[in-house]
């Protein structure tokens, strides 16, 4: 039975999109099928850390959603990509990064039914294990379409004031949407800070399991979305943690 | 002869907003008549980062928008918390009050023409030397206006190669909007990074000028919103940086 998780952040900048590559990338090492797609089609991101580049990019999610061919033609299986020797895989479906494509998606809209279907359709058509959500940040339609099928919801946070009161709306909404499973992930703590202090707070502020509270990192910032961190420091304590999240979050 | 500077980025969470309120105070300690617009009417920064609670709002740039008040009306004057006597002034003006509109009024759009006129107009009712734009992050039709405002463009980005294709991007964009003049500012280089080589290496990737190389800092980190940086460091080297943006993009 095929699972939707949907990794989201009430603002930008959290490390939404490197969570999930990791996630993705920790859950398809563990020899499942998992697709992930790049709804946020504003500020198309994680293809980069897949190694995909514009021109290898053969459709992408904004062609499905202009009717120009089924949700699987967009489909890019970048485990090979990965060298990683994955015993599963990974299927990776981008928003276009031409500002032509970006720019005509925000004047024109599309049917955010058409990306519900979508999803089943990648489901069935690729015989997913998972199929993981990077969603636009914030609380729109696109986003609580995302929410309102996923299994489960990873909310990323950062330690920082912006974050607190829209996190606090979106575990409010996520829970009168009857996620199954639904998870804080704090990101980029300070080293000043003590992160269990800081997801003991969270926890009690938001009454909402916190599945890890991840420390800025230095390799993290180094590697700079180039790659995959867990696949690169696969015993650093970020990886760890990563892996934690994927379990909670697979469920 | 004032100026209209716009703080741009194509990735959010790049730090662009304090970057904007850090540089805006810095304007204003040195004498010049500065105001803040935060446009980022769904997740409003410059509340905190100035200490506006919600009850001090009553105007904000989102009732602009609605056509219930003048842009200069919803200007907040906050020079006191820059905490000395500073010479110049410092305005705010708010993305939203404690309406909870902001969400309303994206779904219904507003007149791109309102941004262009109101700025005119506050430039004009303040009297100010500088009106500094905080923009929303990416491209859309409403950074996109502010861009096309702007006498000059400071375009954030991190060393991250997520940035890489779409800074290109909105450099090409300023360009085609004759933005007069535009400069990268990049954030939160790895702090043991050689800054000028990293300066080096953009202004040669980009062929754009580079207003500063800000290297990640624990403290401004830890800092967050909570406060800014600059009151609180002032002889900080960020700080001084910080400095070189305004002296940049001005």
């Amino acid at each position: 039975m095929s699972k939707i998780i949907s990794i989201h952040s009430f603002r930008g900048g959290t490390g939404k999109s490197n969570t999930c590559a990791n996630v993705t990338t920790l859950l398809a090492a563990q020899g499942m099928r998992v697709g992930v797609v790049d709804t946020d089609i504003q500020s198309p991101g994680i293809h980069v850390l897949f190694g995909l580049e514009e021109d290898d990019m053969k459709h992408s999610l904004n062609d499905y959603l202009w009717g120009k061919c089924k949700i699987e033609e967009c489909a890019h299986d970048v485990t090979a990509s990965l060298k990683a020797n994955l015993s599963g895989k990974v299927f990776l479906i981008p928003s276009s990064i031409k500002a032509g494509e970006i720019a005509r998606v925000l004047r024109e809209g599309y049917d955010v039914g058409l990306l519900n279907d979508g999803f089943r359709g990648l489901t069935d058509a690729l015989n997913l294990d998972i199929l993981m959500i990077d969603t636009h940040p914030g609380l729109n339609e696109e986003t609580l379409l995302s929410i309102a099928i996923s299994d489960a919801l990873g909310i990323i946070m950062r330690p920082d004031q912006q974050d607190y009161q829209g996190t606090g709306v979106t575990v409010e909404i996520a829970r009168k949407l009857d996620v199954p499973r639904l998870y804080i992930v704090v990101n980029k703590i300070p080293p000043m800070y003590n992160a269990d202090e800081v997801k003991a707070r969270v926890e009690k502020t938001y009454n909402c399991q916190v599945a890890a509270a991840l420390p800025h990192s230095d390799e993290m910032m180094t590697l700079a979305s180039s790659g995959i961190f867990a696949l690169k420091y696969p015993d650093h304590p970020v990886t760890q943690a990563y892996k934690v999240v994927a379990e909670k979050l697979a469920g | 002869m004032s100026k209209t500077i716009s703080i741009h980025s194509f990735l959010r969470g790049v730090g662009k907003s304090h970057i904007a309120a850090n540089v805006a105070s810095l304007l204003a300690l040195q004498g010049k008549r500065v105001a803040v617009l935060d446009t980022n009417i769904y997740a409003p920064t410059m509340n905190l980062l100035f200490g506006l609670g919600s009850l001090d709002v009553k105007d904000s740039l989102t009732d602009y928008l609605f056509g219930r008040c003048t842009l200069d009306s919803a200007a907040y004057d906050i020079t006191l918390s820059l905490g000395t006597k500073p010479k110049g002034k410092l305005y705010v003006i708010p993305a939203e009050g404690h309406s909870g509109e902001g969400a309303l009024l994206l779904r219904k759009g507003y007149t791109l023409a309102q941004l262009g006129e109101g700025a005119h107009q506050v430039i004009r009712a303040l009297n100010l030397d500088v009106l500094l734009i905080d923009n929303g992050a990416g491209l859309n039709q409403e950074t996109m206006m502010s861009i096309a405002i702007a006498d000059s463009l400071g375009v954030v980005l991190r060393l991250d190669k997520k940035d890489y294709q779409g800074t290109s991007l909105v450099l090409e964009i300023a360009k085609e909007l004759s933005v007069p003049r535009a400069s990268l500012i990049v954030n939160q280089a790895p702090a043991d990074y050689d800054l000028s080589d990293v300066k080096t290496k953009v202004i040669k990737a980009y062929h754009s000028d580079v207003a500063a190389v800000l290297p990640y800092s624990n403290e401004l980190a830890t800092l967050a919103s909570d406060a800014l940086f600059v009151v609180k460091y002032p002889q900080h080297s960020l700080t001084k940086l910080f400095k070189q943006v305004g002296e940049r993009l001005m």
